[in-house]
């Protein structure tokens, strides 16, 4: 017999119509999910994925419209069905988790009650028995003290714990069809690995179909066994992971592919774009003058109630001349605050920075603006970092302007030497940022960045907010910029595969602290703190095939106002032992240029003497 | 390209009635200011023995007791209304707009900033738990009724609203990365304040400088009501009330009618073009 699938949208056109025009978002859109299984929907910002998922749900209003094809559910016409029909599918047959899990739960009403009544609206429960089995699905998605949190409201709880009441909602009426919206977006890679796993174990439980949409390209590689591609409104490819990722038929499926594997592997398979080119190392190789010295930075936030907050908890390194180093960390790592530390946007509490051969925390405020144009910052989100009344080009010569005495003339024929440097026409000094793309917007701030030539150049997490194809492209602009003018990078970031395409060094932080740091490649091949492991074994690359050694830590990352006594990580670490829990580990070279704070990790060989010997300040 | 400011104004104008009427009304009002008294059929300070007249072909609005033809005073009054309302306004708006961007801006900052900061704040909260009219009263005490009093006191009045709105404006936008971009930039705080903030946050003020006009007339009124206000006989609305509802009692309903209306349609076209404007400025609340 054959049954139908268990979801089946068929040429679907969903058209929006504006005050002034009427465009179309999705055209002749046909996708089907069958029982058990897991199809990816990938596609960049704007491609119309969201849509799709709402028009299944049956939630599209006003100004959208449905106007062509069909959705059908279980062999059932949704777009037929009254309103009424469809309240009795929403969340009991079909569920929907949505990406930003903070914003879909209500903030007045507990996590008990939000998984009650969401039983409640479609069962046959009681509230006792709602009540009991909701405990019981918290815990299944891996929620301790369960009993505790259905008492809780969503902001007491983590981001990572929310994503997993919000997997907890959608599963609670064990539905045919769930569908999910980003799951990891704004998750840290070790909170997303636990994520995935817990979906993927739910699903395979009540043999229930699954729908990611993702802009990752590594979790619908891991996660899912079929691939849809959605580009402007269009599915421009369908295909098994295996096929797709082994040779995708549509160009746009190929550079999409490419860029995300080209941070991974410059040599990848034949046919794949080749879009970044040198390792690093091969580059020029970073001078010894240090350009930047960093010695137990420390930065304490006063939080409601009067708490204290460590945020930054005695971070050293140095930074050398045309050398990238790497800062690399979840949330909560400190990582963005040593940035704005050093340049001064936020006052440390102790410790020394020493730039152009000063402490500049000793530097009144007054004097440290004249440094300011020797040390520069790109920032993470284009959009928010310029200023949208003024017009880009303005942006980027008011550095000039402000610290140095160039003339107009010369002021007006560095700015276009800067767009052209940055890939972008002279003309666009002119437009105002919103009719940028973020890309383009993204380079303009790097022409920001580097008008003044500046000493050191601060990367606060410059590709995180860019679609996958557009990071490729900053990724390599970054890269041609260190050849050709030989710029000494901090990058910040939590982008593993852009931190080992571009930089020289890695620092690894956990809760405010440095945790291990050595060369990029050496690190990468084998790191040894228990923290990179975890870190890195959680990286999902855009290839099925990827042997993983799962090296997974438990629970969540600890509360930065409520730091665990001893080594940091010793409550999620499966090695920590009793000397963890009482004595910090102090920074040691266990091994050549490696240095790592840990108890379980033995000394590997002899410390050779180094040229990073500025290291040896490290607590 | 960039559509200009005023017709795209005039297409968001177009489908909004109540944005059509709240405008015309504004114009005539500011047309009467300038050529009111000049059009006017009557002298509108010189007293005559016509008396208390009831409307008619010579005199449409009647006359109040003095024997002043109360349309030609209508016709006269935006002058001093909306001299008064517009000139306080201006400068409410300038120095609540400075002070909100400063009290805005350092309210996240370190020590000293942040006490200039919630200084302002504080001496905002002083200025508006002054009653008004008891404030206006005390100001005529000491300097006499006249027109500067009265701008002096609604610009002492309004300046707490101007600085609220911005302030809380300015914090939003305080937090966007471009404030620290410009910082990095070489930008002084101050500079950074004003050159890149203030634009950014200027909307809200804006839309309130609307509605506050038309708020400041009807104040000027009610001073001028309690005796605080401008000297008689000025052609001014409030002054025409308190003089009219005293024969009103006696049944010469049109002595404070129609001035009455006057007032309600000024205020009222004020609110409806500030209303707009801020639904116009909101890009949220257009698709």
């Amino acid at each position: 017999m054959n049954l139908p699938p268990l979801l089946e949208v068929d040429r679907l056109t969903v058209t929006f119509h504006g005050n002034r025009d009427v465009r179309m978002i999705l055209e002749d859109v046909s996708l089907i999910v069958r029982d058990s299984e897991s199809v990816g929907l990938v596609g960049e910002s704007g491609s119309g994925k969201s849509v799709l998922l709402t028009a299944i749900m049956g939630l599209l209003r006003e100004p959208w419209r449905v106007t062509a094809g069909q959705i059908r559910f279980q062999g059932k016409d949704l777009l037929g069905l009254d309103e009424e029909a469809l309240l009795r599918l929403r969340g009991k047959e079909l569920a929907l988790a949505l990406a930003n899990p903070r914003q879909h739960l209500n903030p007045i009403v507990t996590i008990g009650r939000q998984l009650v009544d969401m039983q409640r609206a479609h069962g046959v429960l009681g509230h006792e028995a709602a009540f009991a089995r909701g405990v019981a699905l918290l815990e299944s998605v891996g929620i301790p003290d369960p009993l505790l949190r259905m008492h809780a409201y969503p902001h007491e709880l983590s981001g990572g714990m929310c994503q997993r009441v919000i997997l907890a909602l959608a599963i609670s009426n064990s539905p045919r069809l769930l569908m999910v919206d980003e799951p990891t977006n704004g998750l840290d890679v070790t909170i997303s690995v636990q994520i995935l796993e817990l979906l993927h174990g739910a699903v395979k439980r009540l043999k229930s179909g699954l729908l990611i949409v993702s802009r990752d390209l590594g979790v619908v590689a891991h996660y899912c066994g079929r691939v849809a591609v959605m580009r402007q409104g269009r599915i421009v490819e369908q295909a098994s992971v295996g096929n797709f990722f082994a040779a995708p038929r549509d160009p746009y499926s190929r550079r999409l592919l490419a860029a995300a594997s080209a941070a991974r592997d410059a040599d990848l398979t034949a046919g794949s774009v080749q879009l970044l080119k040198a390792k690093p190392n091969q580059i020029c190789p970073p001078e010894p003058a240090t350009v930047l010295q960093i010695e137990g930075l420390v930065k304490r936030f006063t939080v409601k109630g009067g708490r204290e907050l460590t945020a930054v908890d005695g971070v050293s390194f140095s930074v050398h001349r045309a050398e990238a180093l790497a800062l690399v960390g979840e949330s909560g790592s400190g990582k963005t605050t040593v940035g704005r530390c050093i340049l001064r946007i936020l006052e440390p509490n102790a410790g020394s920075i020493r730039f152009a051969g000063r402490d500049v925390t000793r530097l009144p405020v007054r004097k440290f603006r004249r440094l300011r144009s020797r040390v520069q910052m790109v920032f993470q989100d284009p959009f928010d970092s310029m200023n949208p009344r003024k017009r880009v080009g303005a942006a980027v010569v008011e550095p000039l302007r402000l610290t140095t005495k160039m003339v107009e003339r010369e002021i007006r024929r560095r700015c276009d030497e800067l767009f052209d440097l940055v890939g972008l026409s002279r003309e666009a000094a002119h437009l105002y940022p919103h009719q940028l793309s973020a890309g383009e917007l993204q380079r303009v701030g790097i022409a920001r960045a580097i008008a003044t030539n500046p000493d050191l150049v601060i990367f606060d997490e410059p590709t995180s907010s860019l679609d996958v194809s557009v990071r490729a492209d900053i990724l390599n602009l970054l890269r041609d910029l260190q050849q050709q003018i030989g710029i000494t990078y901090l990058f910040i970031s939590h982008d593993l595969t852009a931190v080992r395409r571009l930089c020289h060094r890695v620092a690894i932080l956990y809760l405010g602290k440095v945790v291990e740091i050595g060369e990029t490649e050496a690190i990468f091949r084998s790191p040894l703190h228990p923290y990179s492991r975890a870190l890195l074994s959680s990286v999902l690359y855009p290839d099925p095939d990827q042997v993983r050694a799962p090296f997974v830590l438990s629970g969540e990352i600890p509360s930065p106002i409520d730091l665990p006594t001893g080594c940091a990580l010793h409550t999620r670490c499966p090695m920590a032992s009793d000397v963890c829990r009482t004595q910090e580990p102090a920074m040691e070279e266990k091994t050549a240029s490696r240095w790592l704070a840990c108890h379980a990790v033995p000394a590997l060989a002899q410390p050779s003497p180094t040229r990073h010997d500025v290291e040896t300040g490290s607590r | 390209m960039r559509v200009s400011f005023a017709s795209d104004l005039w297409q968001f104008a177009r489908g909004r009635p109540g944005m059509l009427i709240g405008l015309c009304i504004i114009l005539v009002n500011f047309a009467l200011a300038l050529v009111g008294p000049l059009v006017a059929p009557y002298a509108t300070e010189a007293p005559s023995s016509a008396s208390l007249l009831s409307p008619s072909v010579h005199h449409l609005f009647g006359t109040d007791v003095s024997g002043l033809d109360i349309f030609s005073r209508v016709l006269a009054a935006p002058r001093i209304d909306l001299t008064i309302a517009l000139i306080s306004t201006t400068i409410a708006f300038a120095f609540g707009v400075a002070l909100g961007v400063v009290s805005g801006f350092f309210a996240q900052a370190q020590r000293g900033g942040r006490l200039v900061s919630s200084l302002i704040l504080r001496l905002a909260d002083i200025v508006q738990a002054f009653p008004v009219f008891v404030f206006a009263l005390a100001l005529v005490g000491i300097s006499g009724p006249s027109v500067r009093t009265v701008i002096v006191a609604l610009a002492f009045l309004n300046t707490p609203f101007f600085l609220r709105l911005t302030r809380g404006a300015v914090l939003q936008i305080r937090s966007r990365t471009f404030v620290e971009a410009a910082l990095c930039s070489g930008n002084s705080e101050l500079r950074a304040a004003f050159i890149h903030v203030m634009p950014n946050a200027i909307a809200p003020p804006l839309v309130h400088f609307s509605t506050t006009i038309g708020f400041s007339i009807l104040l000027t009124a009610g001073l001028s009501f309690v005796g605080a206000g401008v000297p008689p006989p000025t052609p001014e609305l409030g002054l025409m009330i308190q003089v009219g509802a005293q024969n009103m009692i006696t049944g010469q309903w049109w002595t404070a009618l129609f001035p009455g209306v006057a007032l309600a349609t000024t205020v009222l076209s004020f609110s409806l073009f500030g209303d707009n404007l801020r639904v116009y400025l909101d890009p949220t609340n257009r698709r």
